[in-house]
């Protein structure tokens, strides 16, 4: 696999605080990286180290297989981003706001392929609308059509879905996958979410306080057996019975009126049907998220998993 | 770069608070022009009143286009510069304020360039500006007021002179002196620049840009020797109001005026070198501290 980010050593003091400390990673061609850590833990500094926003303190960056502060002209010709808030010129209309970052890029583009290009984030209807009446979902597509105006092979996204409400994060979700799968780019995507890594990612890094924890294939690195499955049903002390007599008595907890089973993935529509075929109301099965789990067991910390969830 | 310059120029060109130079040069512009059309006689005998007695003056021609412009730009030159500051204490720290800084940066171009396309921009909106401002104090008021010799009141030392430049002799002056001013309000776009490397909001740079101005001028005014050997010559304020020096009309061994001269053009010179020194200072200064700034807004 061809690497796109190769990232070596890197390390950003501000004064005595260390921001980034000696991370290292590689995405390779095709990948959906998923860029996970706590607020604060060094991710928006590493992506801004990438695009050229912040000088390393030392370290090595390459992208394309060019260090980056050699060729960063180059580089960033090829390189989509939107950083934080999609920010974009408020007082001008979204046609003009994609034309102007077509032409930084050195592009021409006809007004039809601007409205393509609208069309894909869903705002070719709002073209001639100026930026300032936009919601914060709007601007964020925008932001992203902005960031794929000079087709770049590579797309950085940092915390795409802050700020949106869950129809936003789905579109935004969406969007990555078609991106990646449809157009064949890689992305960077960091999120303090661990679901929305889980969901979008193939590969991930997690940071926590500056340092790399940990990298790899994100079905990998989760344990599928170690899937937690939330249980409500209309008599839970009787579903509690039932389950505590069935293959799964060993990893079985009840509290609050709901069960907390342990179970594999591939086995949550098994016992689905177990629990209908036993009469029970079921009103929910969920499985909880597996990377929460995954990055408790990395930090030991419940606090860092509260505040990826909340 | 053209590219880029054309993108900063469209961005100008769209922001309503562009306009805001424009509405107000355009009504000072008008203001003058309708008191003096209406009153203008008093004006006059105010200023003639201590010189009068060794004058003969017709003061009914005294008031003309060339007349008007020339009191306008006494006014206006020094009220433009806060115009200017508006639009370059904005030009970086403005895209911060926004976060398309952020963007900027990061497409691919390199900081000096966007530092110097932000300069170029400034320059250019201030060369529209003073154009604006030819078209309405000078074109506008010899449609008015019509033309004829051109009268200069001056204090020279501890004495008042009348200045009388014929009016086929003043057109170039003006020429001249608007270009002295675009190289002068410059100065007023490069500091501007410069100050908003360093804030992320638009207001601090702005207010800043029209204190040191406002500082430096009063300073510059301040007539005590001391003052002006030792520091006025530093003080880039101090050359600003040098177009002048094109409505000095040289004069002859007999005190005759000499058609088409300038009584210190190596002070005029002098004065540009200085204010160029500065534009280069301050823009080298800005691209140097842009290229080292880390963009955290």
């Amino acid at each position: 696999m061809k690497p796109i980010i190769e990232v070596s050593h890197l390390c950003k003091k501000f004064k005595q605080f260390t921001a980034v400390d000696d991370v290292n990673f590689t995405v390779y061609k095709g990948d959906v990286f998923g860029f996970l850590g706590e607020n604060g833990a060094g991710k928006s500094t590493t992506i801004r180290m990438l695009l050229t926003l912040i000088e390393p303190t030392s370290g090595n960056i390459a992208l394309f297989g060019k260090n980056l502060h050699k060729n960063r002209k180059e580089i960033l010709s090829q390189v989509g981003a939107v950083i934080e808030r999609p920010d974009l010129y408020k007082y001008l209309t979204a046609l003009d706001n994609l034309n102007l970052f077509a032409k930084m890029s050195g592009l021409k583009l006809s007004k039809n392929v601007l409205l393509e290009q609208l069309d894909l984030v869903g705002l070719a209807d709002r073209y001639d609308s100026k930026v300032k009446n936009f919601s914060q979902g709007m601007k964020q597509r925008l932001g992203i059509a902005v960031s794929l105006v000079h087709n770049p092979e590579l797309i950085i996204l940092d915390e795409p879905t802050n700020g949106l409400d869950p129809q936003g994060i789905a579109d935004i979700r969406n969007l990555i996958l078609k991106l990646s799968h449809e157009r064949g780019k890689t992305i960077l995507v960091s999120s303090h979410l661990l679901s929305e890594i889980e969901i979008i990612a193939n590969r991930m890094l997690i940071m926590h306080k500056g340092k790399k924890i940990v990298e790899g294939e994100v079905n990998s690195l989760l344990d599928p057996s170690k899937t937690i499955v939330k249980i409500e049903t209309a008599n839970i002390q009787h579903t509690f019975d039932l389950l505590s007599n069935s293959i799964w008595s060993e990893d079985i907890k009840i509290s609050d009126e709901q069960i907390l089973l342990k179970i594999a993935k591939k086995d949550v529509p098994f016992l689905s049907r177990f629990l209908i075929e036993h009469h029970v109301d079921v009103y929910l099965i969920q499985p909880l998220h597996s990377l929460e789990n995954y990055f408790l067991n990395l930090t030991k910390s419940t606090t860092n998993v509260e505040s990826f969830t909340n | 770069m053209l590219n880029l310059l054309q993108i900063e120029l469209y961005k100008i060109y769209k922001r309503p608070r562009t306009y805001i130079a424009f509405a107000a040069i355009t009504a000072i512009v008008l203001i003058f022009q309708f008191a003096f059309k209406s009153d203008g006689q008093s004006y006059m005998n105010l200023m003639l009143q201590n010189v009068q007695d060794n004058f003969e003056l017709d003061k009914s021609k005294a008031i003309n286009g060339y007349f008007m412009c020339y009191i306008i730009l006494n006014t206006l030159l020094v009220q433009v510069p806060i115009l200017v500051a508006l639009i370059a204490g904005d030009a970086i720290s403005g895209e911060a304020n926004m976060g398309t800084l952020r963007l900027l940066v990061t497409k691919p171009f390199s900081r000096t360039q966007l530092i110097v396309v932000k300069f170029l921009a400034s320059f250019l909106f201030t060369i529209i500006l003073l154009l604006w401002m030819a078209i309405l104090a000078l074109f506008v008021s010899l449609l008015i007021f019509g033309t004829d010799d051109l009268l200069i009141f001056r204090v020279k030392g501890e004495e008042s002179q009348i200045l009388q430049i014929t009016q086929d002799d003043v057109i170039w002056r003006y020429f001249a002196a608007f270009g002295y001013a675009a190289i002068a309000l410059t100065v007023i776009a490069s500091l501007g620049i410069l100050l908003s490397v360093f804030a992320e909001n638009s207001i601090g740079p702005i207010v800043a840009t029209v204190c040191i101005v406002l500082f430096f001028t009063i300073v510059s005014n301040i007539n005590v020797p001391i003052i002006d050997k030792n520091i006025k010559p530093w003080l880039f304020t101090s050359y600003l109001v040098g177009w002048k020096g094109f409505f000095y009309i040289g004069v002859d061994a007999d005190g005759q005026p000499i058609k088409g001269s300038i009584e210190n053009w190596l002070a005029i010179r002098n004065s540009l070198y200085i204010l160029i020194g500065h534009i280069g200072l301050f823009i080298g200064i800005a691209i140097y501290s842009f290229r080292k700034k880390d963009i955290l807004s």
